[in-house]
């Protein structure tokens, strides 16, 4: 042994050790300027801040900041506003838009932005070799389809700029929800060094430009000083912090680090209710989007009418939303979602029987602005419901000749198999419908949930029996959920086809005038409920918490909220 | 078999210890409770009652209710037969493969315990969460299921996992047993390699095996609780200890947390994985001649500080 | 000593290449890629943007394309940030993971050592129970619930510290007292039991017959060698704890690379998933290469390095 000797090279060895971990330290942790005006726990990372390839939620709320289209929407109304266009206008049979820019509009890094950066930046998000994949929302002007298609070129898509200030369309179809569509991200104009990429240095047209992107832990953005927009930001910095787990969200809000929460976990609904601060900070407001399974009707014992029709005829989606998802979320009776307005929720805890709610994004004030025709003013009354019925759902079944908790005497049923993505509502909702299906129907079932990207494989491969979905609306029309089942539709995933729904469909989407539209609209979603592969559930909500500081924070009905609005105020 | 774990037994009766005796004798409650889950009568598994959500233990619901009304205490007994079953994969496995694999690669020459060695780095050199996920999203869906296809794929995953460390013990043993005298005079004897490790080596190797097991176990069981956390776990409404514990996680919260879906699943979790690791020193210090709370001169017949090293050698974090 | 660093060399080479094909095939053979949306854009479309990342290639190809490109070290952007390059993404976040876990190891190391020598210095008492019982319970429950139970405590209950964030020193303590516990607990129990082997060798009654105490015995003449233990398992500690932790990455929303093992999987991000293996597997030869030199070192009877 020499043990004393070694002594002083193990300590030496120990302090290396020691130095070099507290040099990495210092290299690792970021050094920040302050904390800043506003604090966003924004979910999961940013995939692409690059308009084209954004897809979620969380990367929305960064580039909106960051870029200005040509429309902005009132906070209060969701009415239409003037962005980079000042005005537009919209030919009589709704075909021809043009938008008025502007004069003097700047990128970040002072550049001139006109009309010719939009045609440009749009063109892009169309080119089929660039695979954006919202490339189709503007589909609808003429030429798009066949050039995404392969069928004709970029500069055969009737999309002009007869002067550096005019953006000229000509559409396929009317299109009343063209302005809305222009506030959304893949419509924002991409400066032409961007190439594909976004990041610290590539220049935006928003009021506030990036300033550091650390990776997976926070996006700061600072008020850019080239931005004269119509309304001015009132918040200097904002810091978008990543917070993948909804613990570490809430977590972060109670202790003081973040002034926003972006969603709150289910779980924790029921407990955090309890708690009249909570309550306080917390803004529950409808998504214009819809939770609902799809059933597969090639697989037994699916393929029966009766027995989907039995399947959502017990099911009590009130009790499900109030008792399941913690009374947050609307319950659907059709697959076009009809929560109420996000300020009747507010105001009163249950919506007046009688009193017609609009579609959100067009609910509240009645004076309609350029482009906005009435015709998206459709009333929830008329629009076809599910039912509520047990009884009838196991007379049904008896008179089909199958065996029910009521006539034991007909033949049993076959099992299948329930599919969800994993996540602790999709599971609790399984779990649900298992049960009600057990108990109501005498229906054996069997769960199974599936990691993400598996899931979405089965999905598209029609290998499951009944399905979780969801549809977040692109715009607010009935079209962008009844669309989806068309037999032509990327998005059917049931193998489900309908020559009457697809010809429903296909008339409404051409019809000039509004009454005639709705007319197809309501024919089309009335053979979806009575014949089609889906089981409408809860019209989706967001749950944000917001602390008081915070003033100006309004729901926005595909949770969009425009940061331009917000300001801190200390209390 | 049975000859060699007889001298075994009588000296673990020497030592009467408190501790390992009541850990033992909770293991042996669980492991009846489970096996006796059928006949309990217990809430039926897929009742949801929504009006008792999140209701303290009383007398109707002893350990109180979860987020949706069902009955804690119902569901930790059901969640010990998934977990127990889970265990018994995990040791069934490294039991079949490890040990042979150990055994093969330290019975024979060098070239042989070489290569087969390498192998088992390489399988420890691929991080393990990566290997999970995919061998979960290739068989889309859970990783371990109740119904249907039985426990098989979690089975496959712990065997690419868990059997390494008892392969690497179970070869170091090999490979000292095999340099002893008695073996070596067994050789000389004219007995045949293959019939020396299975008469002789083998059923020396027990105890080693036996203490293996018990650090093998509560890592299987951390292991599903991981799972449940990534949402890879037991499919409800089936329930294990695991996903009880990232019950447990999610409803801890700064304003309002139901204590109980807290302490009662971490407290049964902890006192069996403290039980096995009791059980498992209690048994280790026993065999050890050299532990000095015991300082019994016994003819070592194996070193078990030579068993921690290889144990731990391949000790990889689940997360 | 140079023929062994250069066999150890070439069977870390295999063993990285090993690896990476492996891993390569895995992870290819998993359903779904990377472009999948629930919101799916028609087949064409998809098809292109698969085309862009030459996704489109036959398999082998692309295996042989992937293994230059990591020859090369650019193997350009990932597909779930496609403004990032992977090796920006692991270039900012792996110093995280290493200052996080190399703090982790230094304190389960040291607190281990302590812990297992005041255990072996009074083997049987109730400081020796406490430390057993410690070093089992600190292994007894998932790591997840043990930093939810850390957060109630320390940031909610004393309102010591931040339940999450990376920004400040003091956001770090939580971290990396979960991840230590595993290390420690470990290290207690491997410096127990050597050293309760070692203080009954010849030199410790040597150095006892000359009247040293027990305590300085234990730790001047016995830990060196029981500290061998401690040193084999090093290289694997290591490097799971250098290369971050999913649950405690979540947990505390800290920006490291241990999350991508499980998301780049989740998300097919191929070359992301390519790189945080290869990470882990480089590491763990050159850290099982620092470990058994430190046995080396430490024992230098024993030279089988077999």
């Amino acid at each position: 042994m020499r043990p004393v000797s070694a002594r002083p090279t193990r300590a030496l060895f120990a302090v290396t050790v020691l130095f070099c971990l507290i040099w990495v330290g210092y290299r690792a942790l970021p050094t920040l300027p302050g904390r800043a005006d506003l604090v966003i726990g924004n979910g999961t990372d940013p995939g692409s801040l690059h308009p084209h390839r954004a897809t979620g939620v969380p990367e929305g709320r960064v580039i909106r900041a960051l870029h200005e289209g040509l429309v902005l929407l009132d906070p209060e109304t969701q009415e239409p506003l003037p962005g980079c266009a000042h005005s537009w206008n919209v030919s009589d049979d709704g075909l021809i838009w043009t938008f008025h820019l502007q004069p003097g509009l700047q990128w970040s890094n002072g550049d001139a932005l006109d009309a010719r950066d939009f045609r440009r930046s749009w063109l892009d998000l169309l080119d089929p070799s660039a695979g954006a994949p919202y490339g189709d929302l503007l589909e609808s002007i003429q030429g798009a389809r066949e050039w995404r298609q392969g069928k004709s070129q970029r500069d055969q898509v009737a999309l002009t700029t007869p002067d550096p200030l005019t953006l000229r369309l000509k559409l396929v179809q009317p299109t009343p929800w063209l302005p809305f569509l222009c506030t959304q991200t893949p419509l924002q104009p991409v400066h032409p060094q961007a190439l594909g990429r976004a990041g610290v240095g590539i220049p935006t047209n928003g009021p506030w430009k990036l300033e550091r992107w650390d990776l997976r832990d926070r996006i700061r953005i600072k008020r850019s000083p080239q931005y004269r927009g119509p309304s001015k930001p009132a918040l200097g910095t904002i810091d978008f912090l990543a917070v993948e787990a909804g613990n570490t969200l809430i977590n972060l809000f109670a202790s003081g680090a973040i002034d926003w929460a972006v969603s709150v976990p289910t779980t924790l609904l029921p407990l955090l209710k309890k708690d009249p601060l909570w309550r306080k900070a917390w803004r529950s407001d409808p998504y214009l989007g819809i939770s609902f399974y799809r059933l597969n009707p090639s697989r037994p014992p699916l393929q029966h009418l009766e027995i989907r029709k039995a399947l959502s005829l017990v099911l009590n989606r009130e009790q499900l939303c109030r008792d399941i998802l913690g009374g947050d979320p609307e319950p659907a009776w059709s697959f076009v979602p009809w929560p109420p307005p996000a300020l009747e929720r507010q105001n009163l805890k249950s919506p007046q029987p009688n009193q017609p709610t609009f579609l959100p994004g067009y609910s509240g004030s009645s004076s309609t602005r350029q482009g906005i025709q009435d015709v998206d003013r459709i009333s929830s009354e008329q629009w076809p419901q599910l039912g509520f019925d047990p009884d009838q759902a196991r007379d049904l079944l008896a008179q089909a000749g199958w065996k029910t908790p009521s006539s034991p005497e007909g033949r049993p049923i076959p099992s299948f198999e329930i599919l969800h993505s994993t996540g602790s509502t999709h599971s609790i909702v399984a779990q649900w419908l298992q049960s009600t299906w057990s108990r109501e129907l005498g229906i054996e079932t069997r769960i199974r949930s599936m990691e993400w990207r598996s899931f979405l494989q089965t999905q598209r491969d029609k290998d499951y029996d009944v399905s979780r979905s969801s549809w977040i609306a692109d715009y607010p029309d009935p079209s962008t959920f009844l669309q989806l089942f068309t037999s032509t539709s990327n998005n059917n995933r049931t193998g489900w086809s309908d020559a009457e729904y697809d010809t429903a469909v296909a008339v409404a989407l051409t019809a000039p005038a509004s009454e005639e539209r709705n007319k197809h609209w309501k024919n089309a979603e009335r053979i979806l409920l009575e014949r089609g592969p889906v089981l409408p559930l809860w019209s989706t909500t967001t749950t944000h918490l917001v602390a008081p500081e915070i003033v100006g924070f309004r729901p926005h009905p595909l949770n969009q909220h425009d940061l331009r609005h917000l300001e801190r105020r200390n209390p | 078999m049975k000859a060699t774990l007889q001298p075994q037994k009588s000296r673990w009766r020497q030592t009467r210890k408190t501790l390992p005796v009541l850990s033992l004798a909770w293991l042996t409650l669980v492991v009846l409770i489970s096996i006796l889950t059928p006949a309990l009568p217990l809430e039926p598994i897929d009742s949801v009652d929504p009006e008792q959500a999140i209701s303290a233990p009383s007398i109707h619901h002893w350990f109180g209710t979860d987020v949706l009304g069902r009955d804690l205490f119902s569901r930790i007994i059901r969640g010990s037969r998934i977990s127990l079953a889970c265990a018994l994969a995990g040791a069934a496995t490294a039991l079949l493969v490890g040990v042979a694999w150990g055994l093969i690669a330290g019975g024979g020459s060098r070239q042989r315990d070489n290569i087969m060695m390498r192998f088992v780095d390489l399988v420890d050199s691929i991080p393990l969460v990566f290997l999970v996920i995919l061998v979960a999203s290739v068989v889309r869906g859970s990783v371990i299921e109740e119904s249907g296809g039985g426990l098989g794929v979690f089975f496959v995953i712990l065997g690419f996992v868990y059997w390494t460390p008892m392969a690497r013990v179970v070869r170091g043993e090999t490979i000292s047993l095999a340099s002893r005298e008695w073996a070596l005079a067994a050789t000389a004897l004219g007995s045949s390699p293959q019939r020396i490790l299975r008469k002789e080596i083998l059923p020396n190797l027990v105890p080693t095996i036996l203490v293996t097991l018990t650090l093998i176990i509560p890592r299987v069981l951390l292991f599903e609780a991981f799972l449940s956390f990534l949402g890879l776990g037991v499919q409800s409404p089936h329930v294990s200890w695991g996903t009880l514990a990232r019950d447990a996680f999610e409803v801890l919260n700064p304003v309002n947390t139901a204590w109980w879906l807290v302490l009662y699943p971490s407290m049964v979790l902890a006192m069996s994985l403290l039980a096995l690791n009791i059980i498992g020193d209690a048994l280790r210090s026993d065999l050890d001649p050299k532990d000095a709370t015991k300082y019994k001169a016994q003819g070592g017949r194996f070193s078990p500080s030579s068993l921690d090293r290889k144990r731990h050698g391949a000790h990889r974090p689940a997360n | 000593m140079t023929p062994f660093l250069v066999r150890r060399f070439a069977s870390a080479t295999f063993t990285i290449w090993a690896v990476f094909t492996l891993s390569f095939f895995i992870i290819r053979s998993a359903p779904g890629g990377p472009f999948d949306l629930e919101r799916e854009p028609a087949p064409d479309i998809k098809a292109a943007i698969e085309a862009r990342y030459d996704l489109d290639l036959p398999l082998w190809k692309q295996y042989v394309q992937q293994g230059w490109l990591w020859l090369t070290l650019d193997p350009g952007p990932s597909l779930r940030q496609p403004d990032h390059d992977v090796a920006t993404i692991l270039s900012q976040g792996f110093p995280v993971s290493v200052l996080l876990g190399g703090w982790a190891l230094v304190t389960g190391i040291l607190a281990g050592m302590a812990l297992g020598i005041l255990s072996a210095w009074r083997p049987g008492s109730w400081i020796d129970r406490s430390v057993v019982l410690f070093a089992s319970l600190g292994i007894s429950l998932p790591m997840y619930l043990i930093a939810g139970l850390l957060i109630m405590t320390f940031s909610f209950h004393w309102n010591l510290l931040p339940p999450a964030g990376w920004t400040s020193l003091a956001s770090l303590v939580l971290p990396i007292t979960c991840l230590a516990l595993a290390p420690a607990a470990q290290v207690a129990r491997l410096t127990r039991s050597g050293l309760l082997e070692t203080s009954s060798e010849d030199f410790a009654r040597t150095a006892k017959a000359k009247g040293r105490s027990p305590l300085s015995i234990l730790i001047l003449h016995c830990l060196r060698p029981a500290s061998i233990p401690v040193a084999s398992t090093l290289g694997p500690t290591a490097a799971a704890l250098l290369t971050g932790s999913l649950v405690v990455e979540q947990i505390f929303a800290i920006p490291g690379i241990g999350m991508h093992f499980v998301q780049g999987a989740m998300n097919r991000d191929y070359p992301l998933v390519l790189g945080v293996v290869l990470l882990y597997t480089v590491l763990l030869q050159v850290l099982t290469l620092i470990g058994d030199l430190l046995i080396m070192w430490l024992d230098p009877r024993g030279s089988d390095m077999r």
